[in-house]
């Protein structure tokens, strides 16, 4: 009981401690740039969505297209970065919606937030 | 019948110069709206009064605006690009709302134009990260903590993601513009169609969405510069303080 509890204890605290940890550098990241604080910002991040999402493809699909031209190698590099393109568009949508939009391929500098890096605290704390 | 709704993006010489470099519609209304951006900020602060009049109070509240957007997403680093990224937002604003004066042309309904001014964002972006950062910069390409066996699908998809940032940026402004503009006219086409057939009744419909859709349209032309700009400061902030 006494070992139960006390373990329970400990549990409990370093959960409150891991979710403040969590809130602290997920919800700086949204409250920065992320969830809208005003109907103005709202209307503006719902109009980004849909771009984020058509542009990466176009440019994937335009890479490939000039990389067949160049090398020769018919429809196929086309098709391979038209799928990368679909695969950039939607990891666009999924860090806008994460609050980490801007972030491509590197971390916010305060911190060091992110989900991954919350991943490697926990870990470490 | 009325004209198409398209043909008032069509750009029509003003002043003709030999290779090709006209002087145009679009070319008069930038003109107009770095004048007209000028005189309101120089006019506004002519007095520099303690407290501000009306005119004054809206030059800096508008200097607040942009200033306070610098500091909540690039912080104090971002300062010295102060000019820079008020000057975007003013000439996108002044584009899209000068647009809205009926007869007039909105130089932000072309392609070229708005893909011009996010390509000059990106190509500074990118050159900032550069050379604030060195090769460093183009580490942040690997993703953090992701297995290496997947690198070889991640970092072609890094690198679209960060080329497709220009193709976003100026698609967007680019589109909301053309699409709004051709939708005022589209319905202001119903008001005389329709009206004509049914003696006067059935131009009220059309009439009162034209109505709203003006409205709508005052809105997305803020909005819009809006966006740009603090897209702006996000791409600034990622080169700046990558690590």
């Amino acid at each position: 009981m006494n070992d139960g509890s006390g373990g329970d204890d400990d549990f409990e605290r370093r959960l409150k401690a891991a979710r403040a940890q969590y809130d602290a550098t997920h919800n700086a990241d949204r409250s920065k740039d992320g969830a809208p604080k005003t109907p103005w910002q709202g209307a503006a991040y719902a109009l980004r969505i849909g771009s984020e999402l058509v542009a990466a493809l176009m440019v994937g699909v335009g890479v490939g297209w000039l990389l067949d031209r160049w090398l020769g190698t018919g429809p196929w590099l086309m098709v391979l970065f038209f799928f990368l393109g679909g695969g950039a568009g939607v990891m666009n949508v999924y860090r806008l919606v994460e609050g980490k939009d801007s972030a491509i391929g590197w971390r916010r500098p305060t911190k060091g937030s992110g989900v991954r890096d919350d991943v490697d605290e926990d870990k470490t704390g | 019948m009325a004209t198409s709704p398209l043909e008032q993006f069509t750009i029509k010489p003003i002043i003709e110069l030999p290779s090709g470099l006209d002087y145009t519609n679009s070319s008069l209304w930038m003109t107009i709206a770095v004048i007209t951006a000028t005189a309101f900020l120089v006019g506004g602060m002519r007095k520099r009064e303690m407290v501000p009049g009306p005119w004054q109070s809206m030059a800096e509240s508008v200097y607040e605006f942009i200033g306070n957007m610098i500091r909540d997403n690039v912080g104090s680093e971002g300062r010295k690009y102060f000019p820079l990224v008020f000057t975007i937002f003013m000439f996108v604003l002044f584009g899209n709302a000068l647009g809205m004066i009926p007869g007039s042309f909105t130089y932000t309904s072309h392609i070229i134009v708005t893909f011009a001014m996010a390509i000059f964002v990106f190509l500074f972006v990118t050159l900032v990260g550069l050379f604030k950062h060195g090769l460093h910069f183009f580490s942040f390409f690997v993703p953090e903590g992701a297995p290496k066996f997947l690198y070889p699908l991640i970092i072609p998809i890094e690198i679209i993601s960060y080329l497709s940032r220009p193709i976003s940026l100026s698609v967007r402004l680019f589109a909301n513009m053309v699409a709004g503009h051709t939708m005022l006219k589209v319905f202001a086409g119903f008001v005389f169609g329709l009206g004509a057939a049914t003696f006067g009744v059935g131009a009220l419909l059309p009439l009162g969405l034209n109505v709203l859709l003006i409205g709508f349209e005052f809105m997305i032309a803020f909005i819009q510069a809006y966006v740009f700009t603090i897209l702006t400061c996000l791409y600034l902030n990622d080169a700046l303080h990558l690590h």
